[in-house]
């Protein structure tokens, strides 16, 4: 089945039906658009998609996602949008879906998953819906992953929410070695994120360390330059230094000027936020910085 | 007496063109809504084809029209006592400027009446039913063909002025052929009680047809 009406709506309903391709190339999935991805008022209820042949796939390579999915089962992998060749979004509303692994993914190009996912689930042993190199920015409730595989890969910026969702038992989950600016409530399993930058409540992560949040980090310190030093690390900093008339200004993450010392000074420590910065005169200025 | 009996024997008329108007009104028929394979018998009486969703208004009026390509697909039959055939008419768009000639039929003791074809309305239709996999695909596509040219209710197709076509259960075959969703306002709609069974897939044929996984088993 090929939406092949060039537009960026698509405002048809496809409702109980199982559509289903015996097609064994990965060209030619049992549903499909010619345009750059399916549309804003697409809807589809209630549907079985279905790729028989090995190999093969029910839903089409690098085409975005939009529209409202409900009660749709995709087992086959690399469902419900996969960039290979291109770059996917996935904008849609999703509920109660289910989908093979690597689904919702930027395998060769990146995704963007900005939609909202509810009581969703995937299977398999390879991580869906955002992967390394994806930014996640959705949101996402009761997301789950059944298998072992990961979910909410990638970046998560600070508007992706995720509560009560389950990453797989092995595979690291919300975040691909990233910040992880989002809000986490409820979420559970192997963490991915190198460092927080958003907010974790109510959390049970198994792999979970105390140095992710930077209360116990033990990145070595650095050496910042005489007019200053921006944060790098990813998490909170310290930074102290010293040398003669010294007058700095303290920027915060969004380097926003927040602190300018009224009188000069001879030494100085100052917090930064992640991808704060402080910008310092003075007289032979040395310093170092490092992460608390 | 005399003028008393007159008198008497207007109110007689009188009565009995009231009832005879009061028949004619709601005339004795048997209603049916036409559907795939459904036929209808009736004795003596007259049969009023609807379009199966216009009746009350048919049933006031005495007579109805077809809104367009409500007829679309249809075939009638009739047949006398002695299971001779009267006639037979393809319904199609050009007969129906001349509906006054067949809105109702009267069909003579013992003879019976059979609509074959898809049950359609103005905004939706019927199609499915054949145990041919490819009879379902051909129907499908054609019945999608007929949909991006129908007016429902009089309009364009809008997102507010929809038409549906649902699938019977069954198998749609569409050979090498991919369905092509070309159109915007027009739903696809599977009818089952154990939802998807309605299957869909291009050549070569799977020998697949039995849910053999625990996945297909969620249907």
């Amino acid at each position: 089945m090929n939406l092949s009406l060039n537009a960026n709506t698509h405002d048809n309903v496809l409702a109980n039906l199982c559509i289903y391709t015996s097609d064994g190339s990965q060209t030619h999935s049992a549903i499909t658009t010619a345009f750059t991805g399916f549309g804003t008022d697409l809807r589809v209820y209630n549907c079985l998609l279905v790729a028989e042949a090995a190999n093969s796939h029910a839903m089409p390579w690098d085409k975005s996602i939009d529209g409202l999915w409900v009660d749709v089962r995709c087992y086959n992998d690399r469902a419900f949008g996969k960039g290979v060749s291109s770059a996917v979004t996935i904008n849609g509303t999703f509920i109660r879906c289910i989908m093979g692994d690597n689904s919702m993914d930027g395998e060769g190009s990146a995704a963007t998953i900005s939609g909202t996912l509810i009581d969703c689930y995937t299977t398999g042993t390879a991580r869906s819906i955002g992967d390394t190199g994806d930014t996640v920015s959705g949101t996402f409730l009761r997301v789950r992953a059944l298998g072992t595989a990961g979910i909410l890969g990638g970046t998560l910026t600070s508007t992706a929410v995720a509560e009560d969702c389950a990453g797989g038992s092995s595979g690291t989950s919300f975040g691909t070695s990233t910040a992880m600016a989002g809000t986490l409530r409820g979420c559970s399993g192997v963490t991915g994120f190198s460092s927080v930058t958003g907010t974790i409540q109510n959390c049970s992560f198994s792999a979970f360390t105390d140095n992710l949040i930077a209360s116990k980090a033990t990145d070595a310190a650095v050496a910042i330059a005489a007019t200053g030093w921006t944060n790098t690390f990813g998490k909170n900093a310290t930074v102290y230094f010293d040398g003669g008339n010294i007058v700095f200004t303290v920027f915060n993450n969004a380097l926003t000027s927040v602190y300018t010392n009224a009188v000069a000074v001879s030494n100085a420590t100052v917090n930064l936020q992640p991808a704060g910065k402080v910008i310092i005169t003075g007289n032979g200025v040395a310093g170092r910085a490092v992460p608390f | 007496m005399g003028l008393i009996m007159k008198k008497f024997l207007s109110v007689i008329s009188i009565l009995l063109f009231l009832s005879w108007a009061a028949h004619a009104a709601n005339p004795s028929y048997t209603d049916f809504n036409p559907q795939f394979g459904r036929s209808g018998t009736t004795a003596g009486s007259t049969v009023w084809i609807t379009n199966g969703v216009n009746i009350t208004n048919m049933v006031a009026k005495g007579t109805f029209s077809f809104p367009s390509g409500a007829a679309t697909g249809f075939v009638l039959a009739s047949s006398d006592a002695n299971g001779v055939a009267g006639w037979t008419t393809n319904i199609d768009a050009l007969s129906i400027t001349n509906l006054n000639i067949w809105n109702s039929i009267t069909i003579k003791n013992g003879g019976s009446m059979i609509i074959q074809g898809a049950l359609a309305g103005d905004a939706f239709k019927f199609v499915g039913g054949s145990s041919n996999a490819l009879t379902n695909g051909l129907n499908l596509v054609s019945a999608w063909a007929t949909a991006k040219t129908t007016t429902p209710h009089g309009s364009a197709l809008s997102t507010a002025n929809r038409y549906t076509i649902y699938l019977l259960p069954g198998v749609y075959d569409l050979g090498a052929t991919t369905f092509a969703i070309d159109a915007q306002f027009i739903d696809l709609v599977g009818v089952s009680r154990t939802a998807g069974n309605a299957r869909w897939w291009r050549a070569p044929q799977p020998t697949w047809e039995t849910p053999s996984s625990s996945h297909r088993s969620r249907l």
